[in-house]
């Protein structure tokens, strides 16, 4: 029974916050939009949770309390800087000459410009579920919000990219364009 | 407000399952290098910095 219960002990969560930084990093990228910022809001969330851990209640889900933190921080932040931020999306759809080629595979730099031009509530929504493997009911957790309000975010989301990136047409679907290719093939990398 | 209570509003919101399923996996491609990325020193030397506050806290209560 000893070993049972210390297997099923829970980690203390200044110990486990560590195996969550990678997504947290991949989270704060896709709402910053900038590697630096992102790891700037990570470090942010990392000192708030630090200073909240007697408030979180074990057994609960750390991933989502963390996630929580990080997103309040960053439409926090977002709200005071809301003034400076301007707004690139203008011009964006015209710019877009995006395939996917016959594996389905987008050009990235294509999908993640596409991705900043979605309201941050679809945004945050794709990049729980779509890009980080959340479940709806643990992404609904994070924001605080209802499962099927994520759902129907995360399609709003998909609906505006399929659009910017001409992915909405069957018969593209199964392009084989040989640019597509190409620009596949020197795929930079993005972060 | 928008309410998606209809057919229609459901129709013209959603992709097909296959671009769906093609969004989600390119996205999944797009942040697979974040996540596998190794943490920059500041992050391991903040957290270092405050389990080592926590420890000197500890041995002061004692």
């Amino acid at each position: 029974m000893t070993t049972q219960k210390e297997a099923l002990a829970p980690t203390d969560p200044r110990d486990e916050i560590v195996t969550h930084l990678p997504a947290l990093r991949a989270f704060a990228r896709g709402l910053t939009g900038n590697v630096t910022s992102a790891d700037d809001l990570v470090q942010d969330t990392v000192l708030k949770a630090w200073s909240k851990f007697d408030q979180f209640k074990e057994g609960t889900n750390l991933r989502a309390w963390l996630f929580t933190i990080l997103r309040n921080t960053f439409l926090s932040q977002q709200r005071k800087r809301a003034k400076e931020v301007s707004d690139s999306t203008g011009s964006f759809a015209a710019k877009l000459a995006s395939k996917p080629d016959h594996d389905g595979r987008m050009a990235l730099q294509e999908l993640n410009d596409a991705l900043k031009t979605l309201p941050v509530e679809q945004r945050e929504a794709l990049l729980l579920v779509g890009a980080l493997g959340f479940s709806v009911e643990e992404a609904a957790e994070t924001c605080g919000c209802a499962p099927g309000t994520i759902k129907s975010r995360a399609n709003r989301g998909r609906k505006t990219l399929a659009e910017l990136l001409n992915l909405d047409r069957e018969d593209q679907l199964v392009s084989t364009d040989s640019s597509v290719a190409a620009v596949m093939a020197a795929s930079p990398t993005i972060f | 407000m928008t309410t998606m209570n209809s057919n229609d509003d459901q129709e013209s919101r959603t992709v097909p399952p296959t671009v769906a399923q093609q969004i989600d996996e390119n996205l999944k491609r797009l942040y697979s290098e974040t996540t596998s990325e190794d943490l920059p020193p500041s992050l391991t030397e903040l957290l270092n910095a405050l389990r080592e506050k926590d420890a000197q806290k500890k041995s002061g209560d004692e």
